[in-house]
């Protein structure tokens, strides 16, 4: 993602100091560069595309754009939640291939704006547990919790939103 | 002549190396004065010098110095030859010129030399080399248009001179930037066309014909330095240019005005010049009619180039106004609030600005059909000329617009029809017409129009008409149509697009080529156009294509199965019908089959078939869209219809390639997502075995 990150912070190149959006997922915290966060909107119908896999929950109207909507608890395997009123959809904007592209977030709800400072930063620990973390670009101590930094292009493409598997891959007009 | 070398040295005068302006006045006298000069060694020393003069201008000169020593000799050299007398033909200096210091490598060859010459610069500047195309390819396609205009009358002063200004711009330019063949090609129809200008030839027959071969070629051209710039591959010289330049070069030489400069300043030979006599038009073969000939020179409307991605933002952004406008105007909270005020009126306002925002943001897309129906005249014209069958095209509604990816794939299928009705739609000879009452040249017509909101273009030949009788004899030949099968006229005419059928010797006894209407119709309707064809034997033949406004909106079907709508485009459906328990039938358990009065067809659940779980099975209530493609049909079973609409179709912004049976999106009145339903997909997966096997296992799984 940022290739002039810190090393020290641990394994992985990754989090950089600077802004990030925290959003929630249960009770743990996320955090997502603010420069990839286009917008924040309320949770609106999404239109589900049969044949998707489930991780991808549908499509919806951005203004007349329409863009794919990624359940972030699905993407991590983590327990389904029924939607509240506070969940809401992050639109993020990322570059693919020279392109910029826009995709909806489902998350549980946003938190805040926090400037986080190079000292926070922590690198990723391994688990055995089998937790995604490669997703998680590194970790943030801000007591009195942790917030995980999110890498959105690892997120991205590892959803075959793009590239799905072409084992019924039959193009057709 | 005399007058205009003395502007020239007093250009010089006041001009110095690095002084742009000034040198660019020098360069512009020049020009100019090349008009006077005649072809020959002079003419050739004096591109030369304003080959030195551009380097200099450009800064490519490798000692500016010594240059400008050489464009000084240069001009003492003309101003000597001048005084000697014009008709001398003799070229002092431009061997000097050749070889003056510093320049030898850059002169190069007299672009007379055409073949020396090479076709392309060594290095190039791209966004140059691709300003230059563009503007070549605008100044060619004018020239073509104003060469038919000139043809059909070859008074018309302004066209010729238009044509003359655009081999004039296109040569400069391409001296500028080193192409030597072009250079060399447009320099020498640009003597041709002086001539012409002079009123010393008569602009028509083969004078005309080497003009338009000229075009021809210079686009060619155009097309190999632009292969030149984006590969660097050097297509091979074509000697086909060579013998152009020459027969150019002979015609200019055959006129007695071409070897002598005319002492006289042009204007007054204008003017004493008689007008070309019209017989001199008539023996052209073909005449183009322009419905507007004065709109034509009126019309130069200025257009810029945008982005497309921005434009389709542009219109997307428009559709959510109107559905953002609709939502505000509708609520009821408004009513209440703007009972008779200020705010209805604004309110209302706004409406009517949107309706007209929404009408300007359809209208992005489109372009007029005229440079597509200018191209055919001129594929009318040549293949005229080639068949020796005088036509009179004539050309209507070049106005009308059409959304531009329309006219990109409308040329090869008008360039199908317009062929097939010169071939073998008019009568071989002038004598056949006039024994059958018509008068000798045929005549063609190209009409665009609008009709229940779509176009319709229309090609009618005033030939021979289609032959039923040899069409279904062709038919029954080839085992499409069963022998004592009674077929309507209309039917019959069908036949002719089917693949395979080669109407060519059937329907005129013509051994001509067998032109595929087959690939005509498939293109058309890959266009969501259809085509049919009606004609009357004797009379003539017209080929109507009815084409969309434009291709980013649909006529769709509104349908529901369980919460989600979903959008079959309203072309591919034949009929709605509300089955009865009775006439379904299932195979294995699983497929259906849905049994219309006269065939059986397969039944698709979208619930089942796109794995909708929360939609229950609408088993006596439902309606059955039948829907049909390529010769396929199949029934789709959907909660409710909800209506017919217009729609504009999406892209879901990611890959849909694993995905069966949808093939877009749709943003719904109430600004929903919807999904349009890709009815050849799910027909060909109950055509295929393989892939129903996959999919009536796993639902549409991946």
């Amino acid at each position: 993602m940022n290739e002039n990150a810190t090393k020290d912070t641990g394994a992985r190149p990754g989090a950089s100091p600077g802004k990030y959006l925290t959003f929630g997922l249960g009770d743990e915290v996320y955090g997502l560069e603010i420069l990839k966060v286009q917008e924040i909107i309320g949770l609106m119908r999404v239109t589900r595309v049969p044949g998707l896999p489930d991780v991808i929950r549908g499509v919806l109207n951005l203004r007349g754009k329409v863009i794919p909507v990624i359940d972030l608890r699905r993407k991590f395997s983590m327990e389904a939640r029924v939607d509240t009123e506070r969940t809401c959809i992050v639109v993020v904007r990322v570059l693919r291939e020279g392109q910029g592209v826009t995709v909806g977030l489902i998350v549980d709800d946003v938190r805040e704006v926090l400037a986080i400072t190079e000292n926070q930063l922590e690198g990723v620990p391994k688990f055995t547990s089998g937790a995604e973390t490669a997703f998680l670009l590194g970790m943030a101590k801000l007591s009195p919790r942790v917030v995980m930094l999110l890498d959105v292009d690892q997120i991205l493409s590892s959803t075959e939103l793009w590239s799905l598997p072409s084992t019924l891959g039959q193009p057709r007009g | 002549m005399k007058e205009k070398l003395d502007r020239l040295s007093e250009a010089f005068v006041l001009a110095e190396v690095g002084d742009p302006e000034g040198l660019k006045d020098l360069l512009l006298r020049l020009d100019d004065l090349l008009q006077d000069v005649p072809p020959g060694s002079m003419r050739d020393a004096a591109s030369a010098l304003g080959r030195l003069l551009e380097d200099l201008i450009l800064g490519k000169a490798s000692d500016p110095a010594r240059s400008w020593q050489a464009v000084e000799k240069e001009i003492a050299a003309l101003q000597e030859w001048a005084a000697a007398g014009a008709g001398a033909g003799q070229a002092p200096l431009s061997s000097r010129v050749q070889t003056a210091p510093g320049d030898s490598e850059r002169a190069g060859a007299p672009p007379s030399a055409s073949a020396a010459v090479p076709l392309f610069p060594a290095e190039f500047d791209a966004e140059l080399l691709g300003g230059f195309i563009l503007e070549a390819r605008e100044h060619l396609d004018a020239a073509d248009v104003q060469l038919l205009a000139l043809e059909s009358d070859p008074a018309n002063l302004e066209a010729l001179h238009t044509v003359f200004r655009a081999f004039h711009t296109i040569k400069g330019a391409a001296s500028c930037l080193d192409l030597g063949a072009m250079q060399a090609l447009a320099h020498e129809t640009e003597n041709l066309l002086d001539l012409a200008r002079r009123g010393s030839i008569p602009m028509a027959d083969r004078a005309i014909d080497l003009v338009f071969a000229s075009v021809d070629a210079m686009k060619c051209l155009t097309a190999d330095v632009e292969t030149y710039m984006k590969t660097s591959a050097v297509p091979p010289p074509d000697p086909a240019l060579e013998a152009l330049i020459v027969r150019i070069r002979e015609t200019v030489a055959s006129n007695p005005n071409g070897k002598i400069a005319p002492a006289s300043p042009a204007p007054s030979l204008r003017g004493a010049e008689e007008p070309p006599l019209p017989s001199e038009a008539d023996s052209a073969s073909s005449v183009h009619v322009f419905s507007k000939p004065e709109e034509d020179r009126i019309s130069v409307k200025e257009s810029i180039r945008v982005d497309a991605n921005r434009l389709d933002r542009l219109v997307d952004l428009i559709g959510e106004l109107v559905i953002a406008e609709s939502m505000v105007s509708q609520s009821g909270e408004l009513r209440v609030l703007a009972a008779g005020g200020v705010l209805s009126k604004s309110v209302s306002q706004l409406g009517k600005i949107t309706r007209e925002l929404q009408e300007m943001g359809m209208s992005l897309r489109m372009v007029p059909v005229r440079p597509l129906f200018q191209k055919m005249a001129r594929l009318a014209r040549d293949l005229s000329r080639k068949l020796t069958k005088p036509i009179e095209f004539v050309t209507s509604g070049e106005e009308i617009e059409i959304d531009k990816a329309i006219v990109n794939c409308m040329a090869d299928a008008l360039v199908h029809i317009i062929r097939n009705a010169l071939d073998h739609g008019i009568e071989e000879s002038a004598d056949a017409r006039l024994r059958a009452g018509k008068s000798g040249s045929g005549r063609i017509e190209l009409r665009a129009l609008h009709r229940e909101g779509s176009i319709v273009i229309e090609v009618q030949d005033d030939g021979r008409g289609l032959d039923p009788e040899a069409i279904l004899k062709k038919g029954i030949e080839k085992g499409i149509v069963r022998r004592g099968e009674s077929l309507s006229e209309q039917e019959i005419f069908k036949l002719i697009f089917l693949p395979g059928f080669s109407t060519a010797k059937v329907v005129t006894e013509l051994s001509g080529r067998g032109v595929g209407l087959d690939v005509v119709k498939t293109s058309v309707e890959a266009l969501r156009g259809r085509i049919e064809v009606q004609s009357e034997r004797g009379l003539g033949t017209t080929f109507r294509l009815r084409l969309p406004l434009t291709l980013a909106i649909i006529d769709g079907m509104v349908i529901r199965a369980g919460h989600e709508r979903y959008v079959v485009p309203t072309l591919s459906i034949t009929r709605l019908v509300r089955p009865d328990p009775g006439q379904r039938c299932t195979i294995m358990d699983r497929d259906e089959m849905l049994s219309l009065q006269d065939e059986l067809v397969p039944l698709f659940r979208l619930g089942r078939l796109l794995d909708i779980t929360e939609a229950g099975e609408p088993t006596v209530a439902g309606v059955a869209v039948v829907v049909e493609d390529a010769g396929r049909r199949a029934a789709v079973m959907a909660d409710e219809v909800l209506g017919q609409q217009q729609i504009v179709i999406k892209s879901l912004g990611m890959n849909l390639e694993g995905v069966r049976g949808i093939s877009g999106g749709v943003i719904l009145p109430d600004g929903q997502v919807g999904l349009i339903l890709d009815v050849n997909g799910l027909l060909a997966s109950r055509t295929e075995p393989v892939v129903l096997a996959a999919g009536s296992g796993a639902g549409s799984g991946t």
